[in-house]
C-alpha cells in the first residue's frame, strides 16, 4: 500500500515537473494534491481487514483489561468453573472407565461373556453366584455348541520371592483357553499354553503383569526366563502380558498362573480339580459369532444339568427335596459386574457420583453466571453510554460475550488441572483395588466433555449479562436509582433459588452417607474389628509337616503373650470375616432343620481358652474353654442363634450334642454372641466352637492378638517376635482383624467424601452469591435507605428490610431443596446402609444450617445498611 | 472552470473507474490522469476517494491487481477490470442515465 502511494505521488511530481515547476515545489503540490496520506492508509487498512478480526482482538484486549480491574470477581469465577467442571470430568473419567470401558486388550470385548450361576430358593429372591467347579469348565469346553472359548480361572494371593524380595502377589490362575478366550497377545515373550495350564500337569510357568514387570523388575526384558519362587517352587518366567491388561476383572493383577498352581504344595495338588462340588471357580467364555444370549444361556443350562446328574452329591438334610434348578446366566464383561451380576457397590455410587458432578456444575454454572449478571448491573451506567455512544447492539452483546469466554477459557484450563489430580486423587485414595493408569486418567472422551462443558457454560454464562444488556440507555443514564429499588432482576432471583436448593440436595445426600458410615462404625459385628491383629504365616511349600506347623503357632502363641503390650492372644483354625469351615458333622435337633438346609451345615471354629476375649466376643451364658480341655475333651461353645434354634424355649448349656461318626457326644459349655462371618450385612447363621487341639494334623491356623491400647504394638513388633522363635520365616502377614471389611466400607466412604465436598463447595457458592445480591441491593438502594432513615426508620426496620430479603430467598431455596429430596430419595434409598432416605434428622441439619448461614451472608449488609448516613445518600448518585 | 469536486461525484468515483479501465489497465495514478484527461479537465479524482474506491471495487471483485513495472522502470500496481466489472459497468451506467435524466426533468419543470 505504501508502496503504491509513493509512487502515485513521484508521478504526479514528475508531471509536476514537466508541467514547469522546480523539484520541490512540484513534490509540495504532489503531496497537498494526494491529500492526508495518513488518513488514507487508516481507512485503507481498516477496510482491509477480515471484517471481525479487528474487533474480535480489540474485544479480547478491552475484556482482559476489565477482569484485571476486578481480580476479586475473576478469582472466584476461575475456581467456581475449576472446581464445576474439573469435578465432572474427573467423575465422568472414573465412571466410564468402572462402568463403559471394556477391559484392556480383550479383542472384540462385545463377545466376551462371564458366566452366572441362577436358581430360584423357595422363598423369595432368585441368587445368583458366579463360581463353580472345574467339572463344568470341562464339560462346558467339550459339550457347548454357543461357546467358541471357555476358560475357568480364579485370583489368589500367593506370597512370591523375586530373588531380591518377597511379596504378596495378586496372581490369576487360569485354565486352558483363557488367552483364547480372551484374544490377548503378550507384551513380551509368550504365554502359556493349553496343555501347561492343566490341572496335573505341573507346568511352572508365569506370565508377569505389565506393572509387575515394571516395578520389580525395572522394565528389563531379560526378566523373561528368569525365575520366581512361590511356594517354595520355581516358576520360570516366560512373558509379559501388555500394559493395563487385567483379565476381565477390575482389579490390577500381578501374575497368571496356570491353575495347576491353585493348589500347588497342597496335599491334594494332583486332584482337587476332580472334586465336584466344590465352588471354587470363575467362568469366562467367548461366543461364537451371531449367537444370542438367550441362546447361549439355554445351551449351558443344559451342559450344566446334563453334566450335575450324578455328580454332584446330595446335599445333607435335604433328603427326598429336590434342589431348585439352577440355570446358567450370561452377562456382559463392561459394567462392572460382581458375583451377583449387579454392578459392584463402587460402581453403583459411582453413577451417583456423575449425577452430582453434573448438579455441581448447574450451580457452578449458575454461580458464575450470577456473579457475571451482577457485574452487568452495575456496569449499566457504561453500558447505557456505550449504547448512547452509538455501539450497534450485537457490537456489545459480542462484548459481553468475550468476557465470559475469556473467563471460561481459564476456568477451563484450571478445570483440566483439577480434573486430572482430583480423579488421581480418588482413584487412588477412595478406589485403591480397582487398577488404574495415570495416563488413563484422561483420555479423548474426557476432553471432548470437558471442551463442551467450557463451551456449554460460556454460552449459559455469557447469555445471562447480555440479556441483561437490552436495557434502554436513556433509562441508565437518568441513573436508575428510582426505578431500581425493587427490580432486582428476576433472572438473578431465580439463580440464587436454584442454587441454594441444589446445595440443599447435595448437603442433604452427605449427611445420609455420613449416616451411613456412622451406622456401620456402631455395628454390633460381634467382634472388635479396630484394634484385633491377625497373623498368619504361609508355610505352603516350606516343606513342613503339619505337625510341625500346628507346634509353631503353639510356641509362637506363648511367646506373643508374654510381649509387653500385648493384653491377650489366642490361636484359631479360620480366620474370623474371612474364612469358615463347614461342620457338618453335628446333629443338630430337629428344631434347626430347616435353617440347615437353607444355609446349609452349620460352621466351626476351633479355637484355644482366651479366644472369645482376644476378639470381643460376649459369652452370653456359661463358660469359655478351660486349658486342660484342649486334650479333645467332649465340649462345645455354641452362637445365640444356634441357641435359640436349636433349642428354643430352654437353655442348651448342658445338653449333649452327638456328632456323626462319632461315639461320645459333646455338651454344651456355654453360648457366645453372634459374629459376622463375611459381610457387613447378613443373614445371621449357624456357628459353633470346639477346642483348638495342641497336636493337631491340621495346620490351618491363625494367630489373634489383642494389644493393649497405646502400647505400641504393631505388625512389625508381632513380625520380628516370631522371628525370635524361628530365623528364618517364610511370609508373615498380620493385619487388623477389620481390614477384611475395608473394601465393603469404601462404597460409603466413596459416597461420603464426594457429598459432602461437593454439598459444602455448593453451599459455600450459594453463599456468595447471596452476599453478592443483598450487597448489590444496599448499594442500589443507598439513597432510598438514607431517606428512610432520615424519616425516622429505626434501624431494626432497615434491618428487616434487608434481611427480610435475603431470608425470604433462603427460605424458597431450601424448601425447594427439600422437595427435590424427598423426591429423588427413592433412587439412593438402595445405596444407604439402615438410613431412610427422608431422614428427618438430617433434613433439619442441612437446611437449619443452611438458613443460619443465609442470615449470616445477610447480616454484613444489613449492618452495613444501618450505617448509611442519610445525607450523604441522599446526595449520592 | 474549477473541475468538479462535489459529493456528487464522489459516488460515482466507482462507475468513472470502472469505466476508464474498460479502455485498459492501468495503476492508480494513472486512472487519475486519464479520467481528467477524457472528461476534458471537467472531472478531477480527488486521490482521497481514489484508492478508497479501488480497494471497494476490489472486494466486489469487478477488478483485480497485479505489480508490474511501469513505464519508467518503476514498481506500480495495476488494475485490471473482470467480466463481473464489466457487466456491472454497464448496470451502473444504465442507472446513472436514468439518474441525471430524471434529475433534468425536474430542473426542467417551470
Amino acid at each position: 500500500m505504501e508502496e503504491e502511494f509513493r509512487f502515485h505521488v513521484e508521478m504526479e511530481t514528475e508531471a509536476n515537473i514537466r508541467a514547469g515547476m522546480s523539484p520541490e515545489e512540484a513534490r509540495r503540490r504532489a503531496l497537498i494534491a494526494f491529500g492526508g496520506m495518513e488518513g488514507h492508509k487508516e481507512e485503507l487498512r481498516r477496510d482491509r481487514q477480515v471484517p471481525w478480526v479487528e474487533p474480535a482482538l480489540q474485544d479480547v484486549r478491552y475484556a482482559a483489561r476489565s477482569l484485571r480491574g476486578s481480580p476479586g470477581l475473576t478469582l472466584t469465577v476461575v475456581l467456581t468453573l475449576a472446581v464445576g467442571i474439573g469435578a465432572a470430568s474427573a467423575m465422568y473419567g472414573i465412571m466410564s472407565r468402572l462402568l463403559l470401558r471394556p477391559p484392556p486388550h480383550v479383542s472384540s470385548p462385545e463377545r466376551v461373556v462371564k458366566l452366572f450361576f441362577q436358581y430360584q430358593p423357595s422363598d423369595g429372591q432368585p441368587r445368583t453366584y458366579a463360581a463353580r467347579d472345574y467339572g463344568f469348565y470341562e464339560a462346558v469346553r467339550d459339550r457347548s455348541r454357543t461357546l467358541q472359548a471357555v476358560a475357568a480361572y480364579t485370583d489368589i494371593e500367593v506370597p512370591v520371592s523375586t530373588g531380591a524380595a518377597a511379596v504378596l502377589a495378586r496372581a490369576t490362575v487360569a485354565s486352558a483357553g483363557f488367552w483364547r478366550a480372551l484374544g490377548t497377545r503378550p507384551a513380551l515373550g509368550r504365554l502359556f499354553t493349553d496343555e501347561e495350564a492343566h490341572p496335573a500337569s505341573g507346568a511352572e510357568v508365569a506370565v508377569l503383569g505389565h506393572a509387575f514387570w515394571r516395578r520389580h523388575y525395572g522394565g528389563d526384558p531379560a526378566a523373561v526366563g528368569r525365575t520366581l519362587r512361590i511356594r517354595g517352587h520355581s516358576y520360570e518366567i516366560v512373558g509379559v502380558a501388555p500394559r493395563g491388561f487385567r483379565g476381565i476383572e477390575l482389579a490390577d493383577v500381578d501374575l497368571w498362573l496356570p491353575i495347576s498352581a491353585y493348589a500347588e504344595g497342597e496335599r491334594d495338588s494332583l486332584t482337587w480339580h476332580e472334586d465336584r462340588g466344590g465352588n471354587l471357580l470363575s467362568f469366562v467364555g467367548r461366543l461364537r459369532p451371531r449367537t444370542s444370549t438367550p441362546a447361549a444361556e439355554g445351551d449351558l443350562s443344559q451342559v450344566l444339568h446334563a453334566s450335575d446328574e450324578g455328580h454332584r452329591p446330595v446335599s445333607s438334610g435335604a433328603a427326598g427335596r429336590p434342589r431348585p434348578r439352577t440355570l446358567v446366566r450370561v452377562g456382559p464383561v463392561v459394567g462392572a459386574l460382581g458375583s451377583d451380576m449387579q454392578p459392584i457397590p463402587e460402581a453403583r455410587v459411582g453413577r451417583w457420583m456423575v449425577g452430582i458432578a453434573v448438579v455441581l456444575l448447574g450451580v457452578s454454572c449458575a454461580t458464575v453466571a450470577s456473579l457475571l449478571l451482577l457485574r452487568a448491573m452495575r456496569r449499566r451506567r457504561e453500558i447505557g453510554v456505550r449504547l448512547a455512544l452509538g455501539m450497534s447492539r450485537r457490537r456489545l452483546a459480542a462484548l459481553l460475550f468475550t468476557e465470559s469466554l475469556l473467563l471460561t477459557l481459564m476456568g477451563g484450563a484450571a478445570a483440566l488441572a483439577v480434573a486430572v489430580w482430583g480423579g488421581a486423587w480418588i482413584n487412588r485414595v477412595l478406589l485403591p483395588e480397582l487398577a488404574w493408569e495415570p495416563s488413563e486418567t484422561l483420555d479423548i472422551s474426557v476432553l471432548a466433555l470437558t471442551g463442551l462443558c467450557i463451551v456449554g457454560t460460556a454460552i449459559l454464562t455469557g447469555l445471562a449479562p447480555v440479556l441483561q444488556a437490552r436495557v434502554e440507555p436513556a433509562h441508565v443514564l437518568r441513573d436508575g436509582v428510582q426505578h431500581a429499588s425493587q427490580r432486582r432482576s428476576h433472572l438473578y432471583s431465580v439463580l440464587l433459588v436454584a442454587q441454594l436448593a441444589l446445595s440443599v440436595v447435595l448437603l442433604v445426600g452427605a449427611g445420609l452417607f455420613l449416616k451411613s458410615l456412622h451406622r456401620i462404625g456402631t455395628l454390633d459385628l460381634g467382634l472388635d474389628t479396630e484394634s484385633v491383629l491377625v497373623t498368619t504365616v504361609d508355610f505352603t511349600g516350606a516343606g513342613r509337616a503339619p505337625s510341625e506347623v500346628a507346634a509353631f503357632y503353639e510356641r509362637a502363641l506363648e511367646r506373643v503373650q508374654v510381649l509387653p503390650g500385648v493384653e491377650r492372644a489366642s490361636l484359631a483354625m479360620t480366620i474370623p470375616l474371612r474364612s469358615a469351615r463347614g461342620g457338618g458333622s453335628i446333629q443338630l435337633p430337629e428344631s434347626a432343620a430347616g435353617m440347615v438346609e437353607e444355609q446349609g451345615s452349620p460352621s466351626v471354629n476351633y479355637v484355644t481358652p482366651g479366644f472369645f476375649a482376644t476378639v470381643g466376643t460376649r459369652i452370653v451364658q456359661g463358660r469359655d474353654f478351660l486349658p486342660h480341655e484342649r486334650d479333645d475333651s467332649p465340649v462345645l461353645v455354641i452362637n445365640e442363634t444356634m441357641a435359640r434354634v436349636a433349642w428354643p424355649g430352654g437353655s442348651p448349656i448342658g445338653e449333649c450334642v452327638p456328632f456323626r461318626r462319632q461315639a461320645t457326644c459333646r455338651t454344651v459349655v456355654g453360648v457366645v454372641e453372634n459374629t459376622r462371618k463375611f459381610r457387613l450385612k447378613e443373614e445371621e447363621s449357624l456357628l459353633y466352637y470346639r477346642p483348638l487341639p495342641e497336636e493337631d494334623a491340621d495346620d490351618d491356623r491363625v494367630l489373634l492378638i489383642r494389644p493393649a491400647p497405646g502400647r505400641g504394638v504393631t505388625a512389625g513388633t508381632i513380625g520380628r517376635a516370631l522371628q525370635e522363635i524361628e530365623a528364618a520365616l517364610p511370609y508373615v502377614h498380620t493385619e487388623t482383624l477389620g481390614a477384611a471389611l475395608d473394601p465393603q466400607i469404601r462404597p460409603w466412604r466413596l459416597g461420603t467424601t464426594v457429598f459432602t465436598t461437593f454439598g459444602v463447595l455448593s453451599a459455600l457458592l450459594a453463599t456468595v452469591g447471596l452476599f453478592s445480591a443483598l450487597a448489590y441491593t444496599v448499594t442500589q438502594r443507598t439513597r432510598e435507605i438514607g431517606v428512610r432513615l432520615a424519616i425516622g426508620a429505626r434501624g431494626r426496620d432497615v434491618m428487616r428490610l434487608v434481611l427480610g430479603d435475603g431470608l425470604r430467598v433462603a427460605l424458597i431455596g431450601t424448601l425447594t431443596g427439600t422437595l427435590a429430596c424427598l423426591v429423588a430419595g427413592r433412587w439412593i434409598a438402595d445405596l444407604l446402609f439402615e438410613v431412610s432416605p427422608a431422614d428427618p434428622t438430617v433434613l433439619l441439619v442441612v437446611t437449619a444450617s443452611l438458613l443460619l448461614t443465609a442470615i449470616a451472608a445477610s447480616l454484613v449488609p444489613a449492618r452495613r445498611a444501618l450505617r448509611i448516613d442519610a445525607i450523604t445518600a441522599m446526595r449520592t448518585e | 472552470m474549477a473541475p468538479h469536486q462535489s459529493d456528487v461525484l464522489r459516488g460515482s468515483v466507482e462507475l468513472l473507474v470502472l469505466k476508464t479501465l474498460s479502455l485498459a489497465s492501468m495503476h492508480g495514478w494513472g486512472i487519475g490522469q486519464r479520467i481528467q484527461q477524457i472528461s476534458r479537465d471537467e472531472l478531477e479524482v480527488n486521490q482521497g476517494s481514489l484508492y478508497p474506491a479501488l480497494q471497494r471495487l476490489e472486494h466486489r471483485g469487478l477488478i483485480t491487481s497485479d505489480w508490474k513495472i511501469s513505464e519508467n522502470n518503476r514498481r506500480a500496481r495495476y488494475y485490471k477490470i473482470t467480466p463481473a466489472g464489466l457487466r456491472a459497468l454497464g448496470e451502473e451506467a444504465e442507472s446513472w442515465r436514468r439518474f441525471s435524466a430524471a434529475v433534468d426533468v425536474v430542473l426542467h419543470t417551470t
